[in-house]
């Protein structure tokens, strides 16, 4: 159980949160990119307290990390079901009522 | 038998997020997402990290999944616009994203001189102890921003518009 292996998954995850955010027209689709993104830095994280047993510093950040991860799809997805019944639409691109007029 | 597992894991996460960038139901992403999530929890378990792997499914499969999958279920879809094509900018963004794939993969080239196994005690109690001491301040002050936060998104959920209807 080489944790190189995790540390090389944890790069292929953030390519495909990356791809997901840029890609998605939806807004979940883009949470569920940022989720991935701090799932594989947690992944990193976790290989790398692994590595050097002699502290648990690379754990207790990932418990912060997780926290801090739960209160950002908690203030996502209530602002999406705002953005929902005002706007009918959770496309970002679509939403441009302060937009400057072309 | 241990090493099998720990390359089955590794794969059912890469095809699981892979699967997730084709997929065009919400539903079966967020279900992708829990595999992927409960897969790396085994994978923190494996690196004998089991706490973290605990808290993964009781924090990620317990409460993100079902966040979102309320998310879904509890907007009301009267009068909603679906878009036609779940995609934009697919080239830009995927070229995006190649490019820090392979930016992180060439500046990771040392990784490939780390030992191989390192002999770890379970270490929770380690845990504990520093959770209370040297990160008891921030352990405090995330408590409070979990608070606030949910406060905040209880009032923000739950405000309906009487200007639009």
């Amino acid at each position: 159980m080489n944790p190189t292996y995790l540390i090389y998954t944890a790069i292929v995850l953030v390519a495909i949160g990356t791809a997901l955010v840029l890609t998605r027209k939806s807004l979940l689709f883009i949470l569920i990119g940022i989720e991935l993104i701090l799932n594989a830095v947690n992944l990193n994280l976790v290989a790398f307290n692994h590595l050097y047993p002699q502290n648990v510093n690379g754990q207790t950040t990932t418990l912060f990390i997780m926290a801090i991860a739960i209160c950002e799809t908690a203030c996502g997805i209530a602002i999406m079901i705002q953005v929902a019944r005002q706007y009918k639409t959770i496309t970002p691109s679509s939403i441009q009522d302060l937009k400057e007029q072309a | 038998m241990i090493q099998f597992v720990f390359y089955f894991f590794i794969f059912l996460t890469l095809a699981s997020a892979f699967a997730l960038l084709f997929v065009r139901q919400i539903l079966y992403a967020v279900l992708l997402l829990l595999v992927v999530m409960l897969c790396v929890a085994g994978l923190f378990i494996l690196m004998q990290a089991e706490f973290i792997g605990v808290s993964q499914i009781l924090i990620y499969a317990g409460g993100v999944a079902v966040l979102f999958i309320f998310g879904i279920m509890l907007s009301d879809k009267k009068g909603f616009s679906f878009t036609k094509v779940a995609y934009t900018q697919i080239f830009s963004g995927m070229g995006i994203a190649l490019v820090l794939g392979s930016l992180l993969l060439y500046a990771t080239q040392a990784v490939k001189k780390l030992p191989n196994e390192v002999k770890v005690k379970n270490d929770v109690q380690q845990l504990s102890f520093e959770l209370l001491s040297d990160f008891a301040l921030p352990f405090e002050v995330t408590g409070i921003l979990l608070l606030s936060i949910f406060i905040g998104v209880a009032y923000i959920a739950g405000k309906t518009n009487h200007t639009q209807s």
